[in-house]
Order: C-alpha cells, then sequence, then structure tokens
C-alpha cells in the first residue's frame, strides 16, 4: 500500500513538475490519459433495487430502475457521503438494498484500496494510451486526453451480477503549438472538447447455482477480479475510441437481450459490436453497455 | 307482495351473475401435445399500436387526456409489433414441431349463433363448439385474440392516476370441442411501466423499453403455454 502511494505521489509530482515545462508536453503526452479519482471513496457500491418487488408494493408508483436515473441518483449520495453529510438522501429501499453486500465488506476494503485503482494491463490493451493515475481532483492539468470517472458498482438482489455504472468524462484539451505561444510558462489550453458518457458493464452470467459464495471464492479473488475487469472494460471502452459516438451511421434500432441476475432483461439499442458471449451497444438514453449474451455459457471458452 | 317477489327474483338473479368465479388458469394436459389430434388455429390481427386512457369516460375528458398525451402518442403509434406479427407463424410451427396437425382458420364463427349448451360442462364456456368438428374435423380449437397493443394509462376523468404503461391484451385459450371445455386458458394481460422517468420526450425511451419488454413478455407466455 504505502509503496503504491509513494509511486503516486512521484507520478504526482513528475506530473505537475513536467506540466511546467510547457515546450514539448503535448507530443510527449499524446497517448496519455490523466485519470483523476477520489481518493478517499473512488469506488461506491450499492445494492440494486429490486424494482418488481418494490414497483408490485407501490401500486405501480415508479422507483428509479436499472438506468441513468438510478445511477444520478447515487451519484448524488456519493456526493453526500464523499462531503460528510451522510446518508440522509438514501431511501429505505435503497438502503435495505445495499446490504447485500454485508458479507463483501473486506473485499471492498481491499478493492478501494490504492492498487486496485491501477489495472496493470491497461496501457497495453488501450492502444500504447498510458493512464496515468491521480488522485487530486481539483488538479489543473496541462495535457491532452484528461479522464474523470464516478464509478458505482450495484449488486443484484439475487447475488447473479454485479453491474458497473461508470459515468467517465473524456476531455481533450487543444494545445497551442508551442512556437506560437507567446508565453512559456502558464497553461496552455486553448479550448476543449468534453465528451461525458455513461459505460455500463455487466458481469458474466455465473454457472454455478450458489450465486452467494461464487463470489467469496478464492477468498474474495473471484470478487476483486470481477471489479477490476468491469472497471478495466469501462475505461477501454471510452480510451480506445477517444469519443463519444461510437456506433456506425445508419445502425438500425433492435431489442437486446442479455442476462442479469440469472434472468432475461430486454432493452431496446443500437448494437455496436457482439460476439458470442457478449454485445456491446448504445441504450435509448445514450448509456453505453456492455452485457452477457442469453446464450453465453454455451459459448466457446475461447471467444 | 307481487313487487317483493319480483324483488327477490332480481336480488337472486344479480347474486347469481355475481357469484361465478372467475376463469382459473387452465394448461394444457401434455397428452393433448402428444395425442395425434387436429388443431385449430385462430390468431387474429395485430390492432394500430397506440394509446389509450381507461378512466378519461367522458368525451371531454378523452379529447383533454388525448391532447396532454399527444407526444406520447406519436412515439407510440411509430412501435412496431413485428415480434407479436408472427405470432400465427410461430404458433403454427411450435405445433407441427410436436407432429400435431393444424388447421388455420381465418375467422371465427360468431360466438352468439353457436348453439346454446344444454348442460354446459363449465359455466365458461355455454356455447357448443362441436360445429368446428363437423365442418373442418378440429378437435382442439385455439384462439389468440389481440384487442389492445400499445400504452395505457389511467385516468379519472381529467386527471392521470398513473404514468403510462406498456400493454398487451389478449384472449388465449384452447377449447376441446367435443368436450366444450378449455384444454388451455391463459389470457394475455402484460404490463410493463418505465424503469425510472418515463416523461422523457420526444422518444420515451423507458416507455419504448417497456413497449417491447411487453411484447416479449407476450410472446414468452405463448411460447411457454404452447411448451
Amino acid at each position: 500500500m504505502r509503496i503504491w502511494k509513494g509511486f503516486y505521489l512521484c507520478f504526482l509530482f513528475f506530473s505537475v513538475a513536467s506540466s511546467a515545462q510547457t515546450e514539448s508536453y503535448g507530443a510527449q503526452n499524446q497517448h496519455q490519459v490523466f485519470l483523476k479519482y477520489n481518493e478517499k471513496s473512488p469506488f461506491m457500491f450499492m445494492g440494486k433495487i429490486d424494482t418488481n418487488k418494490v414497483n408490485g408494493a407501490s401500486g405501480g408508483i415508479l422507483y428509479p430502475g436499472d438506468n441513468a436515473l438510478v445511477f444520478f441518483t447515487a451519484v448524488l449520495t456519493h456526493a453526500a457521503i464523499s462531503g460528510g453529510v451522510g446518508s440522509s438522501r438514501m431511501t429505505k429501499e435503497q438502503e435495505e438494498a445495499n446490504k447485500i453486500f454485508d458479507d463483501y465488506q473486506p473485499y471492498i476494503q481491499r478493492f478501494n484500496s490504492v492498487e486496485s485503482i491501477v489495472v496493470s494491463p491497461l496501457n497495453v490493451a488501450a492502444n500504447n494510451a498510458d493512464v496515468v493515475f491521480l488522485t487530486d481532483k481539483s488538479l489543473k492539468i496541462n495535457a491532452q486526453w484528461e479522464m474523470d470517472v464516478a464509478p458505482i458498482f450495484f449488486m443484484t438482489q439475487n447475488f447473479g451480477s454485479l453491474i458497473l455504472y461508470n459515468k467517465i468524462l473524456l476531455q481533450e484539451n487543444v494545445l497551442d503549438e508551442p512556437k506560437k505561444r507567446k508565453k512559456p510558462t502558464g497553461s496552455s489550453r486553448k479550448s476543449v472538447n468534453k465528451n461525458e458518457r455513461i459505460v455500463v458493464v455487466i458481469s458474466d452470467p455465473i454457472a454455478v447455482p450458489d450465486y452467494r459464495n461464487f463470489w467469496s471464492n478464492n477468498e474474495g479473488g473471484q470478487f476483486l477480479g470481477t471489479l477490476k475487469n468491469m472497471y478495466k472494460e469501462s475505461l477501454l471502452l471510452v480510451i480506445a475510441n477517444r469519443i463519444g459516438n461510437q456506433r456506425a451511421e445508419g445502425v438500425e434500432q433492435i431489442t437486446v437481450r442479455y442476462m442479469e441476475d440469472g434472468v432475461k432483461k430486454i432493452e431496446r439499442g443500437y448494437v455496436i459490436s457482439s460476439n458470442c458471449k457478449r454485445t456491446l451497444f448504445e441504450s435509448l438514453s445514450g448509456e453505453i453497455k456492455s452485457v452477457p449474451n442469453l446464450d453465453f455459457l454455451s459459448c466457446p471458452s475461447s471467444v | 307482495m307481487k313487487y317483493l317477489s319480483l324483488l327477490f327474483v332480481g336480488i337472486f338473479v344479480l347474486s347469481g351473475c355475481s357469484s361465478l368465479p372467475p376463469q382459473a388458469k387452465v394448461s394444457t394436459d401434455k397428452n393433448i401435445w402428444q395425442s395425434k389430434q387436429k388443431i385449430g388455429v385462430y390468431v387474429s390481427d395485430i390492432p394500430k399500436v397506440t394509446t389509450s386512457f381507461p378512466g378519461a369516460s367522458c368525451l371531454l375528458c378523452y379529447a383533454a387526456a388525448s391532447l396532454a398525451n399527444s407526444s406520447l402518442t406519436k412515439q407510440v403509434e411509430t412501435y412496431e409489433a413485428k415480434q407479436l406479427q408472427q405470432t400465427k407463424d410461430s404458433v403454427i410451427k411450435a405445433l407441427q414441431s410436436k407432429g400435431l396437425e393444424v388447421v388455420v382458420i381465418d375467422s371465427l364463427i360468431k360466438e352468439s349463433t353457436l348453439k346454446k349448451l344444454s348442460k354446459p360442462k363449465n359455466p365458461h364456456v355455454v356455447r357448443d363448439h362441436s360445429i368446428y368438428k363437423e365442418q373442418k374435423g378440429i378437435d382442439q380449437l385455439l384462439v389468440i385474440n389481440f384487442y389492445f397493443v400499445g400504452v395505457s394509462r389511467a385516468y379519472s376523468s381529467y386527471v392521470p392516476t398513473s404514468a403510462p404503461q406498456a400493454t398487451v391484451n389478449a384472449q388465449f385459450y384452447m377449447i376441446d370441442t367435443a368436450a366444450n371445455d378449455y384444454t388451455l386458458f391463459d389470457p394475455i394481460n402484460i404490463v410493463r411501466g418505465a424503469e425510472g422517468e418515463w416523461d422523457k420526450p420526444p422518444t420515451f425511451p423507458g416507455i419504448t423499453n417497456a413497449f417491447y419488454q411487453a411484447e416479449e413478455a407476450a410472446v414468452d407466455q405463448i411460447a411457454a403455454s404452447l411448451k
């Protein structure tokens, strides 16, 4: 843990120091993406409210479901907790749903530690895009690409799926040509392009009947590994494309069927890519969703 | 005295009507699927996908509800119930795959023109369906009659009392034409609300998802009953 923190401080120092040397900065960082996160609680964990039960009990009054709305509610809650306000904004249903993570608190604490933030193979997989992780969200970055993330993990009430909602802001800073600059120091940002997306990743279906104990396999290794892979996938989806729009022109809206919590889910959307195991699509609300197909478990493991 | 006895008769008749319990769900005996019976299949056309405002009962109330939900109606009427439109084909395929002989029926004989049964086995089947056996040799008459596909929103006169909900309603039953009793009774009453906020014009993504979820649920219900 200390080693990693030391590593970060060095990186932070290096990043800040190098930002003052403006002459070669843009070219040097063309492939770097600076990712900011909240050091105190980088990841939030919430139980997914069973909307069928809640809506049924309330006579059809609609509660937030598994979409952008619940995400933003969660973000507000997250912000409230981070700001020391407490959990007063949480509904009773949400508090009840959150108990799903009670058994996994030791793993969550491990995951919220610094070493989990850095996903080691990320650099290679993201087409040579180095990802530099920064703990200070208020830091002004003098680089071409910077990213702000708000990841929230949900678990379904049957323990069947983990669902990551990651609100990712990818910002492109257009830098001045060094020769044209009048002043050699200070911020070199000229204009900014911002792309904000919510990326949703649903974990693979579980082949064993005992969902609850499945996550505790390998002393929580199963749980932690899944979280890490999902988080990595959400970042890569945005980093690899560097842009907001991923689907091709003229793609037709279709019904996408996928597995969540051991049951079939239906959603309309625009398919971006698909293989035997998983489908990537853009939802009608504009979220990018990576979901397991219905016949996931019958696919060859090599896919 | 005469009026009093009439009143008693009236009460007796009315209480008799209200005491008839609704028809319970009937699942098909697997032996029917394994037999070599001839199945007549009637599947109605899918009605135009649109909105409905039950409870907005007066003419002016309905006009007000229609106006208030005009952008929703415009969106809903773009939905294509493609899966439901394939119901007839998929039902025929499902039955044929069991080795059953299928006769497609384009229109049902008007119920009120069928003979009344003197001693109905099932109080919900009071007409004699043996004419299908006599005319077409059908042992079992399978009916899927869609009467609403779209989005409904409950009103109390001028005031909406619920969020819009995707709805698929259909009769779905099978009658043994000799026994005049249900061998399948599984009415389709699918209702799906939007997950999260529904009021997002012009495309109403929550309602759109709910509509296609309802359509899929109806298709799944039919498929499950024919397994």
